[in-house]
């Protein structure tokens, strides 16, 4: 955890993000001799794990940040600058602020506002994005001022007054050729490269000579990661699987399943309603944007049991947006019909139907927002942020498109960031060997063709590990990790969920307080309400807005 | 008459120039004048197809909507008629010669059946209702959410990308006539379901090779066909399974969740009377064919959302039954709840049970029965009905969802979960 205050400020206020920052807290002092601060974890460069600081002195000096792989956030002043950055895929992260005089940076929101320095401002277009997406991609923050650094990104900050001026190191690699060669025999080399660059990535974050823990859903991804950590790991490997309670439905005999066939060491974790409950604020005010994705909790919950054996964990995060996951056949299909009807803005049809395909509240705007949200949506739609991502001429299939996309927003902004914070507290280490960075690229270098195969989703990834998991895993379509959200408010979680969100959000002033009525006694109406998806995104608004913004 | 934008009540003696002697807006209609509708009726049947603005519709929907309106208030009245007529006669014919109530009450019972099924159910003239509706959109614009077609010379936005035909879709839905495709799109039912749509006849025309070409490279395809109680209508999955320029000999599961003379009990009233030789085979039975010959049904009778809804959840159950994962074998579950290892981290999370998978396992096999129990249960306490079973019966090269179409919306939405 990294932090620095503006050249000037009160000693107050770099105390303050030092505790902010807690036990691992470091503060950039050029003056004490600190010219350099970094957090690092798992990072490798030219065969060889990163041990020492003055290594990344040293890295930075030569320029090759681009030529390490592995999670890290950097800062140091250099000359009249304070330079700030990212690992390329986005595993740590900064965030920054201009002052009056200087500038303000730290690994987490919290530790900017505990300074004191950064006004407690809610940024209301970041609302709107917030509920689009359930989470804030690009650089954007939900307060006002503050920025994020981009992953692979450097930010140069000039001590001496001025803009911020970006330079990007590493970014989503372009894409080869469209008419790709697709025999047998490439699909074959293509797979055993792949199938060793897998390995090579879980090897990478195995700790030598430790226990380690795996998160499994069931799923291909966190299941591919059991099986070769398993083959490839000579201490015991201990899995965990979360289950809802009975009444849910679960991905228990999935998990099972692998767990049984990889003869791993295996925990179900039964989190009922009012487990979630208890820890729900807990959770949410360890988000430094609010992630409005109902897995936090859970999430958190299974670092805290895990934080009692292993202090590595990994996970199957990063299948989904690299080997081409859910979500792109729809993108397909509205690309191939666009709009059957008269539209006013036939042009940003494609960035609507990403939006849409959140299925969060894009489509509820009209009804949902108060006047002054929707006044500020209107300054600038969201469809227009992401309209030059689509343009980019780097990515020149519809499907690597999509993965660009989906890489740079929600690899860097939702998925990383929300393992990071929510593992913090209990001291575990999560690593994601499906977001290394040589897998990434290898991602980016296959033909999109051969990850989603006519309308088999991941198909190479499939193939790469089809000899370490049993036929069921691979074969399974794609269920993603089921919470029971509907259940919950309509049941055990509902008065919880009225009290916060027409109490608790009432002073902020951003909805339409009949649509916010309608919402929790499931009358939105429509094909696809998703009652409960939207209301944990505003339960996790309402707790991020009391926890962190207003403390 | 209550006016749609005031909600002002005012008598015809009130009105002059067809305008709210509240707001001063102009009314479409005036029933005094013989217009079928006042504006608020037909407002009210604009809520009913769009479900309150939250579905797309086609005019088509708010035809048979009036359609409906028209024929209960007119029936209503007949049947009144009959009812006040025959039991005043029954009063007098009872006091004079009461024997003879013996044969009126029958009578006056015979009558009112007979006017139930017969008067009030003439469909509203399609000519009247194409007046009414223009009438409508001068007065007061064409209504939010009626689906307008994009002229076909349309240019596309940009040019396409070079990769959009090379993959392919799990799910398809072939319909009958270009409105139905229309109807699906414009809810976005291809997006939220991840399924192509098109009609047999090629529409939408940009888009019809390129995904009937994406749609033949998958083996694993299940097509569901959305059509008309039509000969044609009825024969599309037939056609569909037997064409080469289709899906025949690809081995495709082919379901037909179209409205069939089976379906039909519902909608009597709405039925297009025919007079056609129907030959059966090609996809329908004898009993079909002979139906067929004397009437046709239109999709359109029923709302735009209860379609959606019905179809939703005919894929659901129909995909599901193919997807159904396979459970652990029964002999490696052990008993006991807490596993030896995990009881010393139990206590990390408040309130949370660490189980061993075993058990864990055991208590979801429990609670499904459980749940299943109570399904059943259920389902015999309501004696059947529109519970929307998923039942099918296979008719050689296509299957068909016979569950009743009602003309009611149907509400029920699978209690879809998050997929965080």
């Amino acid at each position: 955890m990294l932090a620095a205050s503006a050249q000037g400020a009160a000693p107050q206020a770099s105390e303050a993000l030092l505790r902010a920052l807690g036990p691992s807290g470091q503060l950039l002092e050029p003056a004490q001799g600190t010219a350099l601060v970094a957090d690092w974890d798992a990072c490798w460069v030219d065969g060889r794990r990163i041990e020492a600081l003055s290594q990344w002195s040293a890295l930075m000096e030569a320029g090759r940040l681009a030529d390490v792989n592995g999670a890290f956030a950097l800062a140091c002043r250099v000359g009249d600058e304070l330079r700030l950055t990212r690992d390329a895929i986005g595993e740590r992260t900064l965030y920054y602020a201009q002052l009056a005089h200087g500038w303000i940076f730290a690994s987490t929101i919290h530790a900017l506002l505990a300074s004191g320095l950064v006004p407690r401002q809610l940024n209301l277009r970041g609302v709107a994005t917030y509920l689009s997406y359930a989470y804030l991609p690009g650089d954007e923050t939900l307060v006002e001022g503050v920025r994020e650094v981009l992953p692979g990104e450097v930010v140069h900050l000039p001590l001496t007054g001025g803009k911020a001026r970006h330079e990007q190191f590493w970014s989503v690699p372009e894409e080869v050729d469209a008419s790709a060669d697709l025999s047998p025999a490439r699909e074959e080399a293509l797979r055993v490269r792949l199938r060793q660059e897998l390995e090579g990535a879980v090897s990478r974050r195995l700790p030598a000579g430790e226990k380690v823990g795996v998160f499994l859903s069931g799923g291909l991804d966190s299941s591919l990661v059991v099986a070769l950590a398993k083959r490839l790991h000579d201490k015991e490997v201990i899995t965990w699987s979360v289950s809802f309670g009975p009444e849910y439905r679960n991905e228990l005999p999935f998990s099972t399943l692998v767990a049984e066939h990889c003869r791993t060491t295996h925990r179900v974790v039964e989190l009922a309603p009012r487990v979630i409950l208890r820890h729900l604020d807990e959770t949410i005010a360890l988000h430094s944007d609010p992630i409005g994705d109902p897995l936090t909790v859970p999430n958190s919950l299974l670092f805290r049991e895990a934080g009692a054996e292993v202090g590595v964990v990994l996970n199957g995060e990063g299948g989904d947006p690299c080997f081409g996951g859910p979500k792109n056949l729809p993108m397909l299909l509205a690309e191939l019909y666009g709009e059957v009807s008269v539209v006013d803005d036939e042009l940003l049809a494609r960035e609507r139907s990403y939006l849409r395909a959140h299925q969060k509240c894009f489509d509820d705007f009209g009804q949902a927002l108060s006047p002054k949200m929707k006044a500020a949506v209107a300054e600038r739609p969201l469809e227009a942020t992401i309209a030059p991502l689509f343009a980019d001429p780097r990515w020149r299939t519809f499907v690597g498109k999509l993965m660009a996309l989906n890489l740079f927003l929600k690899g860097s902004h939702h998925i990383l960031h929300k393992v990071d914070e929510v593992s913090a507290p209990f001291g575990v280490l999560p690593r994601a060997p499906l977001f290394d960075r040589r897998v990434v690229e290898l991602a980016f270098e296959l033909p999109p063709q051969l990850k989603l195969k006519g309308s088999v989703e991941k198909y190479l990834l499939k193939r790469a590990v089809e000899d370490v998991l049993p036929r069921e895993i691979i074969d399974r379509p794609k269920s993603g990790m089921l919470v029971p959200v509907e259940g919950w408010f309509q049941g055990p979680l509902l008065p919880e969920a009225r009290a916060r969100l027409l109490d608790g959000l009432k002073p902020w002033e951003l909805f339409d307080r009949g649509w916010l009525e309608r919402l929790l006694s499931g009358k939105l109406g429509g094909l696809r309400p998703r009652h409960g998806v939207k209301i944990w995104l505003l339960i996790t608004l309402e707790a991020w807005l009391r926890t962190v913004l207003a403390k | 008459m209550i006016c749609i934008r005031c909600q002002h009540d005012s008598k015809y003696s009130e009105r002059t120039g067809k305008k709210c002697p509240h707001c001063g807006g102009r009314f479409a209609f005036e029933p005094r004048e013989n217009d079928p509708f006042t504006d608020m009726a037909v407002q009210r049947a604009i809520d009913t197809v769009s479900a309150n603005g939250q579905v797309k519709w086609g005019v088509e929907h708010l035809y048979y909507e009036l359609c409906r309106r028209k024929k209960s208030s007119t029936k209503g009245a007949a049947v009144f008629v009959v009812l006040f007529v025959g039991f005043g006669a029954g009063i007098a014919i009872g006091t004079a010669a009461p024997l003879a109530l013996l044969l009126h009450v029958p009578a006056v019972f015979g009558l009112l059946w007979y006017t139930y099924q017969n008067v009030g159910n003439e469909l509203f003239a399609r000519g009247a209702f194409e007046q009414l509706w223009d009438r409508w959109g001068q007065v007061h614009g064409k209504p939010k959410g009626v689906i307008a077609r994009r002229p076909p010379e349309a240019k596309p936005a940009r040019a396409p990308e070079p990769d959009l035909g090379d993959y392919s879709f799990d799910r398809a839905v072939i319909c009958d006539r270009a409105r139905t495709v229309d109807l699906l799109l414009a809810n976005n039912f291809h997006f939220e379901n991840n399924c192509a749509v098109l009609s047999v006849g090629g529409y939408p025309q940009q888009a019809f090779e390129t995904v009937r070409r994406m749609l033949r490279r998958n083996p694993r395809l299940e097509v569901f066909v959305l059509h008309d109680n039509t000969p044609e209508g009825c024969r599309l999955a037939h056609l569909l399974a037997n064409s080469p320029e289709w899906f025949k000999g690809l081995g495709i599961r082919i379901v037909d969740v179209g409205l069939r003379p089976l379906h039909a009990g519902p909608f009597e009233r709405l039925l297009l009377r025919q007079n056609r030789e129907v030959p059966a085979g090609g996809g329908l039975s004898a009993a079909e064919a002979s139906w067929l010959s004397k009437h046709s049904l239109e999709l359109a009778v029923i709302r735009p959302e209860q379609v959606l809804k019905r179809l939703f959840r005919a894929m659901n159950q129909f995909t599901r039954a193919v997807r159904a994962p396979a459970a652990p074998r029964e002999s490696r579950v052990a008993q006991g709840r807490l596993s030896p290892g995990a009881a010393a981290a139990g206590a990390a999370v408040a309130g949370a049970a660490v189980l061993a998978p075993t058990a864990a396992l055991a208590r979801q096999r429990e609670a499904e029965e459980l749940e299943r129990q109570r399904k059943k249960n259920e389902a015999a306490a309501q004696g059947g009905g529109d519970g929307g079973s998923g039942a099918s019966s296979s008719s050689g090269d296509f299957e068909v969802d016979i569950d009743s179409f009602s003309s009611d919306a149907d509400t029920s939405d699978g209690g879809a979960d998050s997929f965080g």
